[in-house]
């Protein structure tokens, strides 16, 4: 599966901007670094232009976000897991992992489709790399941001995209 | 890749040291005057310290601005430069360089050596 994110001006606050100067291309079976210095732009790139194209045809996808600094989202997903799943504690980063991809595993069995994996400076990666061991990558697309180089071997090819600051107010997003 | 910190030990430090981990930033979400008075800042203090932020990120902040409009590595910036000019004498910083880009993360080590002098104990893992 391709998506294809429109070459534009995306204005993300007042004073700032992100610039797409060409139609940037996603795929399966490939992961996409996300580079660029402090407060270039790489998280408002992800939740304003990549997270909100993909939620307009939120059904074609599973999405599987673990944000930068993950507090409010560990709250949120506790909460959550409180509702569905009253039997199961979540008591740190760990466990709140390990329901996110069971939950996920689950889906994908009742609905098989492909999968984007967003992580956004995501600190223990060792339950994501063993859920790739396990399942085939050829309908999961990977989109990493760090400012480490991070090895995937489960995938054969691996692109850059960068953040690139051009003023106070605007970045480019290049590939 | 990062693996995540040796909990039992980070426990034992907590006792006697600021423990800043750049995953969780120790941040509230409200303005730079408050994060002042929960760092036990001097008005001295606050001074050079948004001066030393606009320095490392190019971003002006007055002490009415509001810190959720930082990014999530100038908020670790920020936590860094409030944990070396709080009265604390020891600190602990975690997983600083995955949340900094390489300039970045390159002058706040020079920062913390310099403080070293200033400060009981800093200790980087």
């Amino acid at each position: 599966m391709k998506w294809l994110i429109p070459a534009s001006t995306y204005k993300i606050w007042t004073d700032f901007s992100l610039k797409l100067d060409h139609d940037l291309v996603l795929e399966t079976g490939k992961c996409y670094h996300l580079t660029g210095q402090n407060g270039s732009g790489k998280s408002s790139f992800i939740k304003q232009v990549l997270i909100s194209h993909l939620l307009k045809q939120p059904e074609s996808q599973f999405i599987l976000y673990l944000e930068q600094q993950v507090q409010s989202q560990f709250d949120a997903v506790k909460a959550n897991a409180a509702l569905q799943k009253p039997s199961v504690h979540i008591n740190n980063i760990t466990d709140m992992f390990d329901y996110q991809l069971h939950q996920l595993s689950h889906q994908m069995k009742k609905e098989p489709k492909p999968v984007i994996f967003i992580l956004d400076e995501t600190v223990c990666l060792e339950q994501i790399v063993n859920w790739l061991n396990k399942n085939s990558t050829n309908q999961v697309c990977l989109i990493y941001v760090s400012h480490l180089q991070i090895d995937f071997p489960h995938f054969s090819e691996v692109s850059s995209i960068a953040a690139k600051p051009v003023s106070a107010s605007l970045s480019r997003i290049v590939p | 890749m990062t693996a995540f910190f040796d909990i039992s030990m980070m426990d034992t430090l907590a006792q006697t040291h600021l423990i800043c981990d750049a995953s969780y930033p120790l941040i509230t979400s409200t303005t730079l005057k408050e994060e002042a008075i929960l760092y036990n800042l001097e008005k001295e203090s606050t001074s050079k310290l948004t001066s030393d932020f606009q320095t490392l990120t190019g971003k002006q902040i007055s002490a009415d601005y509001d810190i959720n409009d930082l990014s999530g590595g100038q908020k670790v910036i920020l936590m860094i430069l409030l944990a070396l000019a709080s009265p604390a004498q020891n600190i602990v910083f975690v997983n600083l360089q995955s949340s900094l880009d390489s300039i970045r993360y390159n002058e706040i080590n020079k920062m913390i050596v310099s403080n070293r002098t200033t400060k009981n104990e800093i200790l980087i893992r």
